[in-house]
């Protein structure tokens, strides 16, 4: 018997320090938000699908600050990068083909970390949602189209 | 609870605390009063692979008689990817993310064991300021682990509410890990010789406000989840494990320490800057499913102290090792690191044959340790009991099956 | 294994007659054995106190197989741990199991059969643990191979990657025309397809 009447008291305790301590949570601010009609608040240094930088004023609009040295490709552990230089000698060095398969690529982050040119970063797009497999399958014209972005300070500084 | 045979039952020999008090209470209301004429079979149950309480793909199948699991056998396998294999076609830096998908509860201490692997490897000596940076992000790795661990345990003995608290909590510490390296799950942060970036401006005081706050709180959430009359009664004495059995096991990390066996890797193969940080190793002694819960909420306590510790103590300084060269090419040789991942003892061992890619690197999974003594722990508990103790062994099955 | 000046060497140390721990660069206290000394050594450190298996890991080279075991001690004062290691020739890779000592043995060593394909006499269920029961061949072997893999050279891009290279230029800009993409598909999925199921069977 008084086994049970401790059980009765320990029960109810429970139930009591429970809503107490929802009682308490009710107080706090709200931590979730209403994803598709709230932008989330993605950190500086948030990782999303690599991008290349253009170097504002500096370099006309399908260029951009990359010259085509691979380092990134090389990088990637997955291999999802493909870089191919101009053929054409007296060019600047630019690349002619640019290419990033993001079915592969594990957002890692090791391509912007190696470039020596601070040229290719990680973007903040996390949306990448498509019905097409085909359109993950980003060339240098659509990595291109993201935001311009200034040239970091130092190369290899950033993230 | 009126299949059971009770001269079935005394055969069996089951040593198991709450059965008996079970029995006593049918007893007592006398509702196995005449079950020798009911014949049990034993069946076989499959469990998985995809069951909401399996932390994974796991499959299993139980042999029950009534509801007493007499038999189990484990399959695993459903989750691998063979690492090790892929690791000998990658680069040593390139291996760093991979080792994120093991443990993905906690994917940074993966990292940091791998790198620690190679650093003895090459004899590579870390920076202070990025040791410390790694002792408070392993810490804080920990506490979110170990926060995964009480919110799905509670939620496996029907307590949902403690969930969102704790899932709300852990967001903290994404948002942190999100603030130094980018990343919510797949952190790819620590490097051969360091970390990849120092810790921005206002982080550490962002992680002292944390901690200090979880701090308070980790009183109401122990009293809301290990205090509660229902939580005590599923897990109290339910598949206890002694210090012998434990170790013929093979367990490693709070289930080992939960038997009395003093076994942390950041007291017994001091790493990193661990042996200037005063901290317990916390032993509890039954075994149980209980104690096997209580150990992980009394090791967040301790992972606050460090991490308060070794935000006091922070140099400044480099967070990256002079004279690596970006075409990493360690001499010949072997190198095995280990470090106390929330899990357990997590080891990398490394063997190079002089070029860029490891000749072979062979990851020890504490999950795949611990879930070897499943079938020992928790036959002869009854089968509602057994999603309990797979859970307090906390596998994760990107490490089992790696 | 029969050294007999053994003693205040250093960082060695006799467990008993004949077993001798040195420490190696990188990976602490080892103990290399004959596989045929292997379970006797075995014995005489759980004797010594390592009471708890760690884990078994095998190496694969040209002629023979590199076993290392990892055996940490709960009661000893130092030198906690021991890499016991030994040697099996590929063309009998047998070995005497460990699972008499320490059941913990019992996964690690169906996983090393499992990839390297080592025969542990003695184990009790010597069965695959990650593959599935019929897979051919042991994958983490140096000369395994099957049509999944896609193996990384430096210089040569996968077959993968260079359909890849061909498509973005059709494929990237048309945002509107999402149906019209996909008939453009089959031909790369069939032969992705066609490599998928006829796999695992060709090793050995």
């Amino acid at each position: 018997m008084a086994g049970r009447i401790s059980n009765f008291i320990d029960a109810w305790k429970s139930i009591v320090i429970g809503h107490s301590v929802t009682a308490k949570k009710l107080r706090e601010p709200r931590s979730t938000f209403f994803y598709p009609y709230e932008p989330p608040k993605l950190e500086e240094r948030y990782r999303g699908a690599p991008m290349l930088v253009r170097i504002a004023g500096e370099t006309d609009e399908k260029e951009g600050a990359c010259t085509a040295c691979g380092l990134c490709a090389k990088a990637c552990p997955v291999n999802c990068i493909t870089v191919e230089r101009n053929k054409d000698k007296e060019a600047p060095l630019k690349a002619a083909v640019w290419n990033l398969d993001l079915t592969r690529c594990m957002i890692c982050g090791l391509c912007a970390e190696t470039c020596p040119q601070g040229a290719l970063k990680m973007s903040h797009d996390f949306e990448n949602a498509v019905y097409v497999k085909d359109k993950l399958i980003y060339d240098m014209e659509r990595v291109l189209r993201r935001p311009v972005m200034v040239k970091a300070a130092e190369p290899g500084s950033e993230e | 609870m009126g299949l059971i045979k009770m001269s079935k039952l005394e055969e069996m020999k089951i040593s198991n605390h709450n059965l008996s008090e079970l029995e006593k209470d049918l007893a007592l209301n006398g509702e196995v009063e005449s079950t020798e004429d009911i014949v049990t079979e034993e069946l076989a149950i499959h469990f998985g692979p995809q069951h909401p309480s399996a932390h994974g793909v796991f499959h299993a199948i139980f042999h029950v008689k009534g509801e007493v699991v007499t038999k189990i056998e484990p399959d695993i396998g459903y989750l691998h990817r063979c690492f090790e294999k892929i690791a000998e076609n990658r680069t040593y830096t390139q291996f760093i993310p991979y080792t994120d998908r093991m443990d993905y509860v906690a994917s940074m201490t993966n990292n940091w064991a791998y790198c620690m692997a190679v650093e003895k490897l090459a004899g590579i000596e870390v920076p202070e300021r990025a040791e410390h940076i790694r002792v408070i992000v392993g810490e804080l790795q920990r506490i979110a682990s170990h926060l995964v661990f009480l919110s799905t345990a509670g939620s496996e003995a029907g307590a949902l509410t403690p969930f969102v608290y704790f899932f709300d909590e852990r967001e903290g510490i994404l948002t942190l890990y999100e603030k130094i390296c980018g990343a919510r799950l797949t952190y790819n942060y620590i490097r051969i010789g360091g970390v990849r970036a120092d810790a921005p401006e206002g982080w550490l005081d962002d992680t002292l406000a944390f901690v200090t706050r979880l701090k308070k709180r980790m009183y109401d959430y122990d009293r809301l989840v290990l205090g509660n009359y229902i939580f005590k009664k599923r897990f109290i004495g339910v598949a206890p494990f002694s210090a012998e059995q434990a170790l013929d096991w093979g367990l490693t990390g709070p289930p080992l320490r939960s038997t009395g066996v003093s076994y942390d890797v950041r007291r017994s193969d001091p790493y990193s800057v661990y042996p200037r940080l005063e901290f317990d190793v916390v032993v509890k002694y039954k075994g149980d499913n209980y104690d096997r819960a209580c150990i992980r909420s009394d090791e967040i306590k301790q992972s606050i102290r460090i991490i308060e510790q070794a935000i006091e103590q922070i140099p400044e300084g480099p967070v990256k090792a002079d004279g690596i060269a970006k075409v990493f090419k360690p001499a010949a040789g072997e190198g095995y690191g280990h470090v106390e991942s929330p899990k357990g003892d997590l080891g990398f061992y490394v063997v190079s044959d002089g070029t860029t890619k490891p000749y072979r690197v062979k990851i020890q999974g504490p999950s795949f340790g611990n879930l070897q003594a499943l079938p020992a722990m928790s036959e002869g508990t009854y089968i509602g009991d057994v999603v309990l103790t797979l859970g307090t062994l906390d596998p994760v099955f990107g490490e089992v099956d790696r | 294994m029969s050294d007999e000046n053994i003693m205040n060497q250093g960082n060695s140390e006799e467990i008993s007659a004949g077993i001798k721990i040195v420490e190696e660069k990188g990976i602490g206290y080892t103990l290399t054995v004959e596989r045929e000394d292997l379970f006797k050594a075995a014995s005489a450190l759980k004797e010594a106190g390592f009471d708890l298996f760690l884990f078994v890991s095998g190496i694969d080279y040209p002629e023979s197989i590199k076993l290392t075991y990892r055996v940490y001690s709960s009661k000893r004062q130092n030198k906690l741990a021991v890499m016991l290691k030994t040697e099996v020739p590929k063309s009998d890779p047998t070995v005497d199991s460990l699972v008499p000592l320490w059941s913990a043995a019992n996964w690690h060593e169906r996983e090393t059969y499992d990839l390297y394909g080592v025969i542990f006499k003695g184990h009790p269920d010597l069965r695959r643990i990650f593959l599935p029961q019929d897979w051919v061949g042991y994958p983490l072997r140096k000369d395994y191979s099957d049509d999944h893999m896609t193996v990384m050279d430096d210089g040569k891009k996968d077959k993968d990657k260079a359909a890849a290279k061909d498509k973005p230029a059709a494929a990237a800009p048309k945002e509107s025309a999402e149906k019209q993409d996909a008939p453009e598909q089959p031909s790369d999925i069939a032969d992705a397809n066609e490599v998928s199921t006829n796999g695992s069977d060709k090793n050995e």
